[in-house]
Parts: structure tokens; sequence; C-alpha cells
């Protein structure tokens, strides 16, 4: 449905090239959910924004349904918009306080068909009532809300015009542990009941170990490993997979944590390592890892390490 | 709501005090006001006896405390200069100076708002550097010598407008501009930062990314946040326009409060400076008080928070 080939963003500043993202492939299903994994930092957030069409890819292609968005003329993009919609981490900041949640919940409507005030009404308190919110939470203010709530009220105007494809990032992670459940609920529930694909950035792997069906795990900019998720956590074959996943807290006070898997800080994207971006922390890297970046390897689960076998 | 007005009201009315203290004893360091009104080669006992008739010879304090007392009851005393009460002098002119005002705080506005969205929209580009250029002029030229300058090129070389009086719309136009120019830069910065602030915000993104117009983003969506900020300022300028007007009044011969309390220090007409300068500061105390009303009609989130 969605498809990353090769994309690659890098921003000039005064200091230099970032490298934020480098080459990055990746494909979404339709009607399944892919998670982008990674410290923050990564670039996840970067590749967010370059499929909702804020930021231009340096180099290579994201393509909707085949088409090529680098492509598109002002209507196509419009139409593209219309499908692809967006819920951001922190439910505080992207909601306009100074807006009724009639107004941002229509503010799609508006920007996309403009059905009048009758009908945009009637939309705005059908989708107030898919995500469990009263009819009249339209007339009052995101103030008025939770955090819980304020970000229904962010997933009711992803809503609004029934989109295809829903890019959440850190949709939970701003909210009370408590709330994280009923909110991924409801987000699974509107899944299966409107058939949407969801490409979800998070850090939280056990949220993503349960929420999605693909997995891509960034590191630096770079795919490190990706593939069907219920693989890629049984059987992790990247070394910064291997860490992610053994520095999960486990609910046993027994358990010790593998301190050695990762050594040390993400490097800075500014002056990326050479060959292997994770090298320098990586416990068993061999002199190639040094000189040459790995290509990925192995289908569908696969992962870019000179030490994986094809 | 009803308690943040008495506790502004309570508070105006300090200031307001405090103003009458400042411009009481400030006109009677300016000089006798008898010496204006008497001939020069007037004998002695004339001039005694017009101090006692206007309570001059008494102790300063106990004039102030009469002053208060009247003031209190609206007899802010009579004009030495014109025998007519001097509230009355200052309200027949009041009406103008508002005008004047007015015209002034929304020809700012109307440069401001614009220059400060474009720029910010465009940082950096030719409309951000030609309007800060724009918006400087107007702050490092003192009204007097914009006023001048005005009359100059509009109507004694070009000849289209008035160059001073009251009348006509296109009367107010010139002293409008010498007045309402030099707040526009301090207007502009505020409107820029406030948009850029805004522009950069989760919700404005989301709106471009779901395909919102940028047209209804800039000046819709963000306008609406980064008008607070410039609310704030408004009630202060206006009051800084009816003190600004001073000047202003008197370089356009306008019939306002402000020409008639100058002539009146210079005529030491102390009645008439007094109910002029109070006029202004309880008309400072309103707008501001007016500006802190209006913030719950901009930011819902202020409305419950009393």
């Amino acid at each position: 449905m969605l498809s990353l080939q090769n994309v690659t963003k890098h921003y000039q500043t005064r200091r230099g090239t970032v490298r934020a993202v480098e080459g990055v492939s990746f494909d979404v299903r339709p009607k399944s959910t892919l998670a982008l994994v990674g410290e923050s930092g990564c670039g996840k957030t970067t590749i967010a924004k370059m499929i909702l069409q804020l930021e231009r890819p340096t180099a290579g292609a994201i393509a909707f349904e085949g088409a090529d968005t680098a492509t598109m003329n002002a209507a196509q993009l419009k139409a593209y918009r219309r499908q692809v919609m967006a819920v951001f981490q922190d439910p505080y900041a992207s909601l306009n306080p100074r807006l009724r949640v009639g107004t941002i919940i229509a503010e799609p409507l508006l920007a996309h068909e403009n059905p009048g005030r009758a009908a945009t009404e009637k939309r705005v308190a059908e989708v107030l009532d898919i995500v469990g919110l009263p009819a009249t939470a339209a007339r009052l203010y995101p103030h008025e809300f939770s955090g819980g709530q304020r970000q229904r009220i962010a997933i009711a105007r992803a809503l609004a015009l029934r989109p295809r494809l829903m890019v959440l990032d850190e949709p939970v992670s701003a909210l009370d542990v408590s709330i994280r459940a009923q909110v991924l609920n409801l987000l699974a529930d509107i899944q299966l009941e409107f058939g949407l694909t969801y490409l979800i950035i998070a850090h939280d792997l056990a949220l993503v170990e349960h929420f999605s069906n693909d997995v891509a795990v960034i590191y630096l900019g770079r795919v490190a490993e990706a593939g069907p998720t219920e693989q890629v956590f049984a059987q992790p074959r990247h070394p910064y997979t291997q860490a992610l996943l053994a520095a999960v807290p486990q609910p046993d006070p027994d358990h010790v944590l593998n301190e050695a898997a990762a050594a040390g800080e993400i490097a800075s994207a500014l002056d990326p390592p050479s060959g292997c971006r994770f090298h320098p922390r990586c416990p068993l890297a061999i002199d190639i890892c040094r000189t040459t970046t790995p290509e990925p390897r192995g289908t569908p689960h696969q992962a870019a390490c000179h030490l994986v076998e094809a | 709501m009803l308690a943040l007005v008495l506790r502004r009201l309570w508070q105006g009315a300090i200031s307001i005090l405090g103003a009458s203290v400042i411009i009481f004893v400030i006109s009677r360091l300016s000089g006798d006001p008898v010496v204006m009104l008497v001939p020069p080669d007037a004998p002695p006992s004339l001039i005694a006896e017009i101090r006692t008739q206007y309570g001059l010879d008494q102790p300063l304090v106990w004039q102030y405390l009469l002053f208060i007392g009247h003031a209190l009851t609206g007899d802010f005393g009579n004009s030495y200069r014109w025998q007519m009460p001097a509230l009355k002098l200052i309200l027949d002119r009041l009406p103008a100076t508002i005008q004047l005002a007015a015209c002034g705080l929304l020809f700012s506005v109307a440069l401001a708002v614009p220059i400060g969205v474009l720029s910010a929209v465009h940082r950096g580009g030719w409309i951000d550097r030609i309007g800060r250029i724009f918006a400087m002029l107007g702050q490092a030229m003192p009204a007097f010598w914009v006023g001048l300058l005005l009359i100059l090129v509009f109507a004694v070389q070009l000849n289209w407008l008035p160059a001073f009086g009251h009348g006509t719309p296109a009367h107010v136009v010139l002293p409008a501009i010498a007045l309402g120019w030099y707040p526009v830069a301090a207007q502009t910065r505020i409107v820029r930062s406030a948009m850029l602030d805004v522009l950069d915000s989760d919700h404005i993104r989301l709106s471009r990314a779901l395909g919102t117009p940028e047209r209804l983003i800039v000046w819709k969506y963000a306008l609406r946040n980064a008008a607070v900020p410039l609310l704030t300022m408004l009630g202060v300028y206006f009051a800084a326009m009816l003190g600004g007007a001073f000047v202003v009044e008197t370089i356009f011969a306008w019939p306002g409060v402000g020409r008639t309390v100058v002539e009146a220090v210079f005529s030491r007409d102390f009645p008439v400076v007094q109910a002029g300068v109070l006029f202004t500061s309880i008309l400072f105390v309103l707008s501001n008080l007016l500006v802190d009303l209006s913030y719950g009609l901009v930011d819902p989130r202020i409305r419950d928070v009393r």
C-alpha cells in the first residue's frame, strides 16, 4: 500500500550535514500495522514527516499504491492527503487550544469537501461516537479534556474523512500508563472496523510486540532489521535488535539485564560511523563492519548485518 | 469574574490617586498662575486678592485635599483662564482625542498585523527585511518630526490632505499616521514572534499534513493564537496614544484634550491641567481593564482561570 524505496533525508546545518535518514526501504501491507522502532533521534519521526509530505526526501521515493508522491500534481497530492491521516504524540500540542473540539474535528472535512454545516456536524458527532466521546464534546475546548480524551479527539479528527492509512507517531507514549491500553484497544477496534492500515512509530517494545504485524528496527537513520513482528521478537538477528530486546525490563526480579549488549550512546547523525553505523557499540563487530555498509539480507525477515547469513 | 473586575478597579483607583498627586505638585512647580492673569503692573494687593480667591494662599497639602474632595464630587474647579468648569472643558474635547487615538491605533495594527504575519511566514525573506526597516523608521523618528514631515510632503507639496484642523475624515489621516507609526515596530515584533511560535506547533503541522490550504492555516488558525500577545499590548498602546496625542494634537491643531492641556500648562491654568491629566489616567486604567477582560474572548483557557 505504502512503499518506501531508499528514502534519504539530509539536513544542511551550520555544523554540517545531518544524515537523519539514509536509504530506508520498507513496505506497509494493506490493512496491517507496521511499527517503526528505535531510539530517539534515530530518524523515525523524520520518516513520518516525509510520508505526511511535511518534508521532502533528499533522495529515494515514497509511493502510495504504486504512485510516486514526488511526481504528484496538486490535485493528486490533495487526494493523497485525504487518504493519509496522522495522530501525533502530544495531544496537548496537536489540538489548537483556541478552537472548539467540533471545529478541530471538522478541519479535514472543511479542507477537502466542505459538505455544509449540517453534514459536518453529523459527521463530527459520528466520529466522536466512534472514539467513545459524547456528541456534546464538540462544543467544548481541548483544555476541558484529559490527555486520553484529547488523544481520542485527535483520532476522531484523523477518522473524519475515512482515510485508508494512518500514521501514528508515538500515539500513547505521552499518556498515563493506565490510559494507554484503552487508546490502543480503540485504535485496534477502529482498524478492524474500517479496514485501516497503520504505520506506528514507537519505542515501547512490549507495545510493538502486541500491536503490530510487521516491525522495522531503525538505527541512526538506517533499517537494521525488519520482518514479521513474531519472527523478529522470537529470533532477533541483528545485534542491535538483540540489545534492544535484552534491555526490556522483565517482570522477573531475578532477571539480570545484559548491560554489555550495546555499550555507549547512540552516535550523532551529524557524523555517523563508517561502515555499519552500529559497529562502535556492537559487541560482535569485526573488521569489515568498520569499512563496509552491510546490505539487508534475508526475506521476509531481513537484517543488515555482516554476521547474518543470507 | 466580578472579583477580578473589582480588584482591577481598586488597583486602578490607586494609580489614579498617584497620578493626581504628581500632576498637582508638578503643575505648581511651573510658577505662579496669578502672574499670568493680571497685568504686569498690577498692585500686590490685587495679586493677593486673586490668590485668596483661588485658594492658592493655603498650604499645599490643604489645597490638594480640597482638590481631591471636590474632584470626587465631579468638581474640578473653574478654569482660571476661561472662567468655566475645567471638567466641561476637558469633556468637550475628549471625543476628538479618543477619535485620534483610535485611528492611530487602527493605523498601527493595520500595518503591524500583516507585516508581522508575512515576516513570520517568509522569515529572512525580503518582506521580513523591508517590513522591519519600515517599522523601525517609525520607531526611530519622534512623532512631532514625523508630523512635520507628513505635513510637508502630503499637505504642502502634494496637497493631498489638509495640514491641520478637524472635521472631515481626511483631517484625521495625517495625525493618525504621525501617532500610529511609532508603535508599529514593537507590534510587528510581537506578531512576528508569536506567529513563528504558533507556526512551529504540532497542530499547525497537522493542519498542513491533512491538507488545509496554507492561506487558512496562516490567517485563520495561526493568527487566532498569535493575537493574544498583541491584544495585551493594545490597551497599553491605546493609553500611550492618549498621552502621545498631546504632542500630535498640538502640531496638527487637533482640538483634543492634549492640545487643551498643553495650552493650559503654558497659561498655568491648574484646574484644566489637573482635570485633563486625571481624565487621561482614568481612560488609561479603563482601557487596560478592558484588555484584561478581552483575554477570555480570545483564549478560552483563560476564561476558566479566575
